[in-house]
């Protein structure tokens, strides 16, 4: 009889606590499948800031890998000697599947998925507090996040090269891998999709806060100036065409003879842009940047690790002009810094500019669309104008100006350009490189530990597993 | 929670007490035999009854027992079980025992309820009794199980004080999910969690990001345990043992019983011990010339009078690895214990207090425990125990493992040439010109105590419904909470010379974990028996809880002096949180017949648990066995045991599987939230793995000789694999399920008492294992690999002909790291090779899984004295020689043509993936039973016996390996993924010296 009550009540309870059902969700972390329903305007907000801190992440090996190719930075770190092996070594010692080979690859295709998830979220935006969206609003910030999805293409092809890089129509699908003419027609048309929006989104500001390096181009198409995400998205529709118009100068060399109606298109799309002819430091400097912090969560700059990062000596040994005022400025040559070898390569040269973990590093300055034009024009034999553009520059940075007399041939103006490039764009962006590569001239770029300065990264090993290592572009 | 209080309650209510029946009561002494020693903690049960004690250590016990006839029957380990008759009018008894030598006789437990004895065990069982747990003093639990076990290896991670081992029971069992075995302790499911302490902050192992990371040479929580606890340690090896434990039983399930309270007068036990651990191994470093030393010291900004300066305090060489790990700090451990109880209560108490010092300065262990048993018998049909368990430990491990910063000491030795003086003069360390830091100077300031706080406490009490000679139905119901805090507080001064480099002087963190393990049970048990043969049934239901919280507070750019983490400019704050849900529900039935000849037995394990996709869904674990003994054999063959066994397990899927997670993230000021790196998936399982084992136990010589051989196969299929995905599609990961894989091995252990006569005997203890994993397929999802050409001389043209594969662990495959590839070992190290054609290709260079583990424990005892060793050999295994690679490139290996060959072949072949077979000399003892009328007189008349012991740890290791230790993973605990060795904490060996005495 006991063992019957007991039994029977053994039964109940074991009844009662099987049938609960614990359920537990995320504790960590909102989710992707949350965030298809966007229901609050701070959600927006949150996958914008996202969407920025994303090429954030990527800003450092996308402008260390190149500048060190280019042989302006050199990092001598005890603990990590594949980067001199790799970046300044044969282009078989770039692994496909160590962190050289596999860098600036994830980090945009996350942000390009992050920049489509925000666009099905904006676009199917309906009701959503405090105010719903307006459509002039969801055109600046479809707008915004289609140039920030050009951007990021640009970052891929620009370290891949011939190698070509997927394109993809989002979703979880496996792209195909498409070779450099047609990547740079799919920016084209991203940046020709993106201009459309923005033209017609008007002075309208887009629906969230933008961190404060670019919070200066809020504003879709403001009236009477071109600084505004229009002129933005301008700009890049000019680095693209430009980089179209001298694709037959990549293999033919400097005499080879550039696609000239591309080159036509950037000249009108610079003149579209925040492109600016003003030779002051404060106006080459108007752009969009990446700023740094050192506030909770924050990231900082990751080039203020003074105790690996040295600049390339060759900077001032290879021609560096006495008085010239961005030398000055972002290198430290000051004879406290001692002398370290590593891996048979030395410096006693640090970066000044950036060097402090707030420092910010510009993504696209005017300085940078003044120095395209500089060589557009040159492409278009317009020699005397583009001598005149980097004058501009060359005043900024308290140096003289030069003639055109200065410059013998036609390809003696082209190097002269490129020297300004170097130090205009020092330690802040990867055009010295891709330039050089892009006129056909890399090797003129110099001997490194006995190497030839590689011309592209490969396409990472995880890429090739997926794809079951059929890599051949289309 | 709340469910099984109400049980609990319930069962109180419903129960009420028995009117005690015709009683008598008896009392008696158990003594071994030939030596007439009182035999302590013998169970004396009344066959037919529930009746039951434990004797004192005295070795004399009281019992109330049923009038008439009846059969005592009287067991402990170690010694043979004795049924012995009782007259229906006797009141005393001497029993006399004999020692089972090579435990033939123990009680396995099959189940959360119910044990068979060993001679019918279907399964290989491996026991570990607590005397052979504690033959040499060890550092923590971990140390003490090794080479002990056949198929369960436990190494170590590192040379750190204070624990972080792996213990892997029959090869890997899964590539993603957990690998550790279920560690039950007085069934309380407890954790062995590691709660990584965040020295990434300093260290950037992973950069830009001060969050631990899995390089941060974390402690799994195994290490708290006190060894001298411990009774009985009883390992299932998988699933066809172990179902009855859930999915989890997977990867084998550790069984742990404290010691008990028997009756009689209270009787202590205290043992003293004093040693000290010293540096085992060192790396060496190049000796340079004065000339050399000037060039060198040129490239670095030095003249040519500082260093000949340098050269000169430092005599040509400094030695900086004897400077930094030389310590030998002097180490103790004081345990005591007490027993006793009368046929009502029983207890058993004991207390720790142990530091071992570390041989690094500011590095050592301490630990505290605390520990009480109490069991009673509060009516004739009920009995309840209960345990509780405090520890307190405080480990100071120091920084060591992978950097990107040349913090760690290792690297920064590396990276100084030896002609260098680094250091302090006048108090002042200099400024190190060869790398970032002053790796003197870094270990002198740096502070990194991990304090654990820790409870362990159980209930159980088991309720007599039935109990005939027939039939006996008992309810059990089981309650326990394992908690514990953990924190560490990582503290590295503005002033050390790598601080400012990020220009954020000075870094402070706090890490705070807390986790919380619950898991409470109700079970039935009937026993029935016809006649000779036995049925025995057991349903139960139990309940799983886990959390886990922990935060950490990183502060960069403090205030001198402070260690407050508010005190700074830059701070960082993470925070995980976890929780976990397992219900199941199991039935098992075990039938033992032909005169206890036969025994067959089947179960059942429905379990669901909220990690999966579909929570609510059950998942049915079945297993079958069965065994038969032959008993009249020839040639000297006491008993040949043939068994064989099968079980389904699988471990679960990792938490937050389910889901697509976004990154938080900050910029400019505004919360942000970022596409993550892994897609999820909604419809993730558990892994499903099947086992198949089968086996023969065969005693000899009188019991004098036993041989146990088993051999099994284990497959496991749905896989739960992250798989890299295109990183193009935007996300670099997701989690599936596919694939399979195998494992299938041999165990033999092998033991006899070659010598046995009067006060001389020998007895020899040997386990052999080898386990060979095999990945047999992968999904389509997983791409293909380059192979070589079956001709061997270049790479296979047609990918379609190669295996399917994806790289793991590790850093760069140049170096060597994993590669989960079909067909192939599922723990293999993979570099690069030239082909004879010139073409280059990523293939199997070693594996870090040995080809067989042996181990060989003899313990010599001459009247008083004994000798004991035991020898650890595992062979064929591989390790990446990562700080070595370190030495090559700062050009200071001691042999600068050995580096030059290895630098220039990396990328071409594989010159770090090196061999690491060893044979380690694991445990040393003499120990001698001082006389017993000088004990005596001693210790004032109080001591019944005393011992002196002298012990060593890991005195001797012979490998050709070239690094510092062998047993090493820079990862941590890692399926795949060990053996890398980048800069860990050296080796060191112990010595004690104890003093155990008995009251």
């Amino acid at each position: 009889m006991k063992t019957i009550r007991f039994l029977a009540a053994a039964v109940t309870l074991v009844t009662i606590a099987a049938c609960s059902e614990p359920l537990v969700p995320n504790l960590n972390n909102p989710t992707e499948e949350e965030l298809n329903t966007i229901t609050d305007r701070s959600q927006i907000q949150a996958l914008a800031t996202g969407l920025l801190d994303s090429d954030r992440q990527t800003q450092f090996n996308y402008v260390f890998f190149p500048e060190m190719i280019a042989r302006d930075i050199l990092r001598l770190d005890n603990s990590d000697p594949r980067y001199i092996e790799g970046l300044l070594g044969s282009p078989s010692d770039v692994s496909p599947s160590g962190f050289l080979g596999s860098g600036v690859w994830a980090g945009p295709y996350a942000t390009i998925r992050g920049a489509n998830l925000f666009i099905n979220g904006v676009k199917n935006a309906g009701a959503i507090t405090p105010a719903p969206l307006s459509d002039k609003e969801k055109s600046a910030a479809i707008g915004f996040a289609q140039t920030l999805k050009a951007i990021e293409y640009l970052r891929l092809i620009e370290l891949r090269d011939n190698n070509g890089v997927p394109v993809t129509t989002g979703g979880d699908a496996l792209a195909p891998i498409r070779c450099k003419p047609a990547v740079y027609a799919a920016i084209s048309a991203l940046l020709d999709s993106a201009i459309t929006d923005l033209t017609s989104a008007g002075p309208t500001a887009v629906p969230f806060t933008m961190p404060a390096g670019w919070a200066a181009f809020s504003v879709a198409n403001a009236a009477g100036t071109n600084t505004d995400l229009l002129g933005l998205a301008y700009a890049y529709k000019a680095k693209v065409e430009m980089y179209r118009g001298f694709l037959p100068l990549n293999s033919g060399g400097p005499t080879a003879a550039p696609t000239q109606t591309n080159l036509l298109s950037a000249l009108t799309a610079l003149d579209n842009s925040f492109y600016n002819p003003v030779a002051t430091r404060a106006g080459l400097d108007v752009g969009i940047f990446h700023t740094y912090s050192t506030g909770a969560g924050e990231t900082v700059n990751p080039f203020s690790d003074k105790s690996v990062n040295y600049a390339n000596m060759k900077v001032i040994s290879e021609g560096a002009e006495p008085g010239d005022l961005r030398v000055q400025a972002k290198v430290d040559t000051s004879s406290s810094i001692a002398l370290r070898t590593l891996q048979g390569d030395s410096s006693k040269y640090q970066l000044k500019q950036p060097s402090l973990p707030t420092d910010p590093i510009a993504v696209l300055r005017n300085e940078e669309l003044v120095l395209i034009r500089a060589e557009v024009l040159w492409g278009l034999s317009r020699d005397q104008e583009a001598v005149d553009m980097i004058n501009l520059v060359r005043q900024a940075a308290g140096l003289p100006a030069k003639a055109l007399t200065d410059f013998p041939t036609h390809g003696d103006v082209l190097r002269g350009i490129l020297k300004e490039v170097r130090y205009s764009m020092l330690f802040e962006s990867a055009k010295r490189w891709v330039d050089y590569r892009m006129f056909g001239i890399l090797n003129e770029l110099g001997k490194e530990v006995g190497n030839d300065p590689i011309p592209r990264l490969p396409i990472p090993q995880a890429e090739a597993d997926a794809r079951n290592n059929n890599l051949t572009c289309s | 929670m709340q469910r099984i209080t109400l049980a609990v309650a319930a069962l109180l209510l419903v129960v009420s007490a028995q009117a005690a029946s015709a009683q008598r009561r008896l009392t008696g002494t158990v003594t071994e035999a030939g030596t007439g020693q009182p035999v302590v903690s013998a169970t004396v049960t009344v066959v037919g009854s529930t009746a039951g004690t434990h004797t004192g250590d005295d070795g004399r016990f009281t019992l109330t027992i049923p009038s008439g006839p009846q059969t005592l029957r009287v067991r402990r380990i170690g010694y043979r079980v004795q049924d012995v008759a009782i007259g229906a009018d006797q009141a005393e008894v001497a029993v006399s025992f004999v020692r089972d030598v090579l435990q033939l006789e123990a009680q396995v437990i099959t189940g959360a309820v119910t044990s068979v004895a060993r001679a019918n065990a279907a399964n290989d069982v491996a026991q570990v009794t607590g005397d052979q747990l504690n033959r040499a003093p060890t550092p923590t639990l971990e140390n003490a199980l090794q080479a002990k076990i056949a198929g369960a290896t436990v190494t170590t991670n590192s040379g750190a004080p204070g624990g972080g081992a792996q213990f892997r029971i029959r090869g890997a069992s899964s590539i993603l999910g957990n690998s550790d075995p279920l560690i039950v302790v007085d069934g309380v499911i407890v954790s062995n969690q590691v709660i990584e302490p965040g020295t990434n902050a300093v260290l950037q192992a992973i950069r830009n990001t001060s969050e631990a990371s899995s390089q941060d040479n974390g402690t799994n929580r195994l290490a708290d345990l006190n060894p001298n606890d411990i009774e009985n340690i009883e390992i299932l090896k998988g699933a066809s043992a172990a179902s009855i434990y859930g999915s989890r039983a997977s990867n084998g399930v550790v069984l742990i019983t404290t010691k008990r309270g028997g009756s009689g007068a209270p009787s202590f036990s205290i043992t003293q011990r004093l040693g000290t651990f010293a540096l085992s191994n060192k790396l060496g470093s190049r000796h340079f010339s004065l000339a050399d030393a000037t060039t060198v010291g040129a490239r670095n900004g030095l003249s040519a009078a500082q260093v000949a300066a340098n050269y000169a305090q430092c005599n040509g060489f400094c030695d900086y690895e004897q400077e930094l790990y030389g310590n030998k700090d002097l180490s103790y451990e004081t345990s005591l214990s007490s027993r006793g109880g009368n046929q009502t209560v029983q207890y058993f108490t004991s207390g720790l207090v142990k530091r071992d010092g570390g041989i690094a300065p500011n590095s050592g262990y301490n630990k505290q425990s605390a520990l009480l048993n109490v069991n009673t018998n509060l009516t004739q049909r009920w009995t309840a125990s209960v345990k509780m368990n405090v520890i307190h430990s405080r480990a100071e491990r120091s920084l060591s493992n992978n950097d990107n910063v040349n913090v760690t000491p290792y690297f920064a030795i590396a990276s100084t040439p030896s002609f260098f003086d680094l250091r302090p003069q006048g108090g002042l360390y200099p400024v190190n010109p060869f790398t970032s830091s002053n790796p003197l100077q870094t270990l002198a300031f740096i502070r990194s105590p991990e304090d654990v706080w820790r409870q362990i406490s159980s209930v159980r009490t088991d309720y007599s419904l039935i109990n005939t000679e027939r039939q006996q139905l008992v309810a059990n119901v089981t309650a326990g909470l394992d908690h514990f805090d953990q924190t560490y507080s990582l503290s590295s001064p503005r002033t050390l010379q790598y601080e400012p480099n990020d220009a954020l002087p000075g870094t402070l963190t706090y890490l705070a974990g807390t986790s919380v393990f619950g898991n409470g049970g109700i079970a039935l048990s009937h026993t029935y028996r016809p006649g000779s043969m036995s049925f025995t049934t057991s349903a139960g239901f139990q309940h799983e809880y886990r959390s886990l919280r922990v935060a950490n507070i990183i502060t960069k750019d403090v205030v001198a002096g402070q260690d407050n983490v508010e005190r700074g400019a830059s701070k960082e704050i993470s925070d995980t949180l976890s929780l976990q849900v397992d219900q199941a529900m199991y039935a098992q039935e075990e039938w033992l017949g032909l005169n206890e000849k036969l025994l067959l037995t089947a179960a059942v394990r429905g379990q669901r648990s909220t990690v999966n996709g579909n929570p609510h869904t059950y998942y049915l674990f079945p297993k079958a066995a069965a065994s038969y003994r032959l008993t009249s054999l020839p040639f000297q063959t006491d008993e040949m045991k043939f068994r064989i066994a099968y079980g389904a397990a699988g471990n679960p899927p990792l938490l937050d599987s389910p889901f697509t997670p976004l990154t938080g993230t900050v910029y400019s000021g505004q919360n942000g939230l970022a596409v993550g790196a892994r897609r999820g998936n909604s419809d993730i399982k558990p892994e499903r793995q099947t086992e198949l084992e089968g086996g023969v136990d065969i005693t000899m010589f009188n019991a004098r000789g036993t041989i146990s051989l088993t051999g099994y196969s284990r497959t496991i299929t749905d896989l739960l694999l992250r798989v890299n995905d295109a990183p193009s599609k935007g996300f670099i990961q997701r989690d599936i399920n596919g694939g399979k894989m195998r494992n299938t091995g041999i165990e033999i252990t092998a033991g006899a008492t070659p010598i046995q006569s009067g006060s001389v005997s020998l007895v020899s203890n040997l386990t052999f294992a080898r386990n060979v994993g095999k990945i047999v397929s992968l999904p389509d999802l997983i791409g293909r690999i380059a192979c070589i050409a079956p001709d061997g001389k270049s790479l296979e043209p047609d990918t379609n002909k190669c295996p399917r594969g994806f790289q793991t662990g590790g850093f760069d495959a140049s170096f060597g790291v994993g590669r989960i590839e079909e067909g192939a070992s599922t723990t293999q190290i993979v570099s690069n090779d030239t082909l004879p054609d010139g073409s280059a290709v990523i293939r199997k260079w070693g594996d870090t899984e040995p080809d067989f583990s042996l181990g060989l424990a003899n313990s010599l005892t001459i009247g008083g004295l004994r000798l004991y060793g035991l020898l650890d050999w595992r062979h064929g295994f591989k390790v990446v020689n990562l700080t070595q690679l370190i030495y090559d490139a700062s050009g200071t290996w001691k042999d600068p043509a050995a580096a030059n060959a290895r630098l220039g072949s990396l990328g071409v072949t594989a010159p770090y993936v090196q061999s690491a077979s060893f044979l380690k000399l694991r445990e040393v003892t003499v120990a001698y039973a001082l006389p017993a009328a000088w004990a005596h007189r001693v210790f004032g008349g109080r001591a019944d016996n005393a011992s002196l012991e002298l012990s060593g740890r890991n005195l001797f290791t012979w490998t050709n390996y070239e690094g510092l230790d062998p047993e090493v993973s820079n990862f941590g605990n890692q399926n795949v993924a060990r053996n890398q060795d980048v800069a860990p904490f050296p080796p060191s060996r112990s010595y004690f010296l104890s003093l155990n005495l008995n009251f």
